[in-house]
């Protein structure tokens, strides 16, 4: 086994260590999510909010173990560097954690809708199969998909790829935050990092209404309203600087967050 | 193998727990840790293992800087903590999941050692098992993996009377001279025939670290009937048999070490034995 910074062999390790581990947990966990995704599979907010929320509570909580004497000696004497330990967090908080969610998604608006055909006595074979029905986020993700042509009709498939990067750009950033908060915070991660990103969030309002009361002398400002050219010059530096930090906030959590790993000790 | 320099350490700002550390540690011996509570025994542990960081002075390890926590170090390191993970798996995917990190690990030897401390099945989650169980496998394991470095934090506790003959018989066998094996105690009675070597702490530092050939060879270790005033004598305590006493060995007489009178001669009077050994710290 090679010795350097980084090794994809360890990192295998990691992952199977993970998932020999925590294999009921995570067994027990997707299967509450499909019989959740049943229930809620046409309430798109319910669905967004329950992504973003177990998203947060699964990434704040994943390195928990680090913050105990005895787990954290086990994990921290575990033969891997900690860019490898970090990058195997972020994957499986990022990448996994939402391909998941889609997967458990799609298994939950299966069954939820084979199960509501079965209640309502609907022919499954004369109708097309319960999943293609669409849900509002379904419609939004996937467009209508219908079996018996088995094909895609691509409508809006511009606005679909967008609203999925959008969604998928917000799910990295609060699991970026959480994940940050799950390694800083030694006690109810989630639950600190919540309060601390709304303190945070708080204090940068205030700044900004300082900043913009300083530049442009008053605070209630709506960007559409602008009219001079200076004002639409200040929205456009506004957004820039907003998408910028939107595209940057999660690698800067992650970066942070794996320097408070290696600093961590137990 | 390890050498502190100038090592201090402290949980809280104004609180040292260790200060001024030096300390060389050589492969090739058991290594007795010994100190009372509170005394940084298991802080020096962490110390070498990198899970803790000091605050002044440098730690070296094999070349290596344990706080960096290079995988390199990590893997010829094994600590086995007072308290242990839980870990929600059975023996087999405990070994399966482990094993790969440590490259010298040996299934043969980890199978062998968990035969003599009869645990016959690897069947067996270990979050199931007594602690003096679990504490056997961790044992087993961390012998099996072969690793140059082995620090044990109180390995006997927990563990049963036949158990504690096996412990010290298969920590003696695994042995050689490129391994250095350092046990934190306070049953110096159950370790008494293993190690070959003493570090002891106290008033946060190491104020001695010799093998135990040069500590009989330089202190006489007896028991009288009676005490006669001598200046030889550093320390006597008195018991059912009559007089314990640690002197000057002066006359290179033999005897047979005795670790708690040693610790508790130290403790006592460690201006009158530190200069008679060219100590290692």
């Amino acid at each position: 086994m090679k010795t350097d910074r980084f090794n994809l062999n360890r990192m295998s390790l990691l992952f199977r260590r993970y998932f020999t581990e925590r294999l009921h947990t995570e067994l027990i966990y997707w299967g509450i999510m499909i019989i959740v995704f049943m229930f809620i599979r046409n309430q798109m907010v319910a669905i967004g909010g329950l992504i973003f929320v177990a998203g947060a509570f699964y990434a704040a909580r994943f390195s928990r173990e680090i913050h105990s004497p005895t787990n954290g000696c086990a994990y921290f004497m575990i033969p891997a560097t900690q860019l490898e330990k970090w990058i195997v967090a972020i994957l499986m908080t990022s990448l996994y954690y939402f391909l998941m969610m889609i997967l458990t998604y799609i298994l939950g608006n299966l069954l939820g809708t084979c199960l509501n055909n079965m209640l309502a006595s609907i022919d499954f074979l004369s109708s097309d199969l319960g999943f293609f029905h669409p849900s509002t986020l379904q419609w939004k993700l996937f467009g209508e998909m219908e079996l018996t042509r088995g094909t895609f009709n691509g409508v809006n498939m511009g606005e679909r790829i967008s609203f999925l990067s959008l969604f998928f750009r917000i799910f990295l950033l609060i699991q970026s935050v959480y994940l940050l908060g799950g390694v800083y915070f030694r006690r109810n991660q989630a639950f600190t990092t919540f309060f601390t990103t709304n303190i945070i969030q708080l204090l940068l309002l205030i700044l900004f209404i300082v900043e913009l009361r300083l530049i442009i002398g008053e605070t209630s400002v709506h960007f559409y309203n602008f009219t001079t050219e200076d004002a639409l010059q200040l929205k456009n530096v506004f957004q820039n600087i907003l998408r910028v930090f939107f595209y940057l906030l999660p690698p800067f959590f992650w970066v942070t967050g794996y320097f408070r790993l290696t600093e961590k000790q137990v | 193998m390890i050498h502190f320099k100038n090592v201090d350490f402290s949980y809280r700002p104004k609180v040292k727990l260790l200060s001024d550390v030096n300390l060389q540690i050589d492969p090739g011996h058991i290594h007795g840790l010994l100190g009372k509570n509170g005394e940084g025994k298991s802080t020096l542990l962490k110390l070498i293992a990198g899970l803790l960081f000091p605050r002044k002075g440098a730690v070296d390890v094999m070349h290596f800087t344990p706080s960096q926590r290079p995988p390199a170090l990590l893997r010829d390191i094994y600590f086995l903590s007072e308290e242990m993970p839980v870990h929600a798996l059975s023996i087999a995917q405990f070994e399966k999941v482990y094993a790969p990190f440590y490259p010298n690990f040996s299934t043969l030897q980890f199978d062998t050692y968990l035969k003599e401390f009869e645990i016959s099945s690897k069947d067996w989650k270990m979050n199931s098992l007594s602690y003096g169980q679990k504490k056997k496998i961790l044992v087993a394991f961390g012998l099996a993996t072969n690793t140059k470095i082995l620090l044990m934090d109180e390995p006997t506790n927990g563990l049963d009377i036949p158990s504690k003959g096996q412990f010290r018989r298969m920590v003696a066998s695994s042995l050689d001279e490129n391994r250095c094996i350092i046990i934190s105690t306070h049953q110096v009675r159950d370790l008494d025939s293993l190690i070959d070597a003493i570090i002891i702490m106290d008033g946060h530092e190491v104020v001695l670290n010799e093998a135990i050939d040069d500590i009989t060879d330089k202190l006489l270790f007896r028991v009288k009937e009676n005490a006669q005033p001598d200046a030889s004598v550093i320390y006597s305590e008195e018991s059912l048999r009559g007089v314990w006493q640690v002197s000057e060995n002066t006359q290179h007489e033999d005897s047979k070490l005795d670790i708690e009178l040693l610790f508790n001669a130290v403790c006592a009077n460690k201006q009158r034995i530190q200069p008679l050994f060219n100590t290692k710290a």
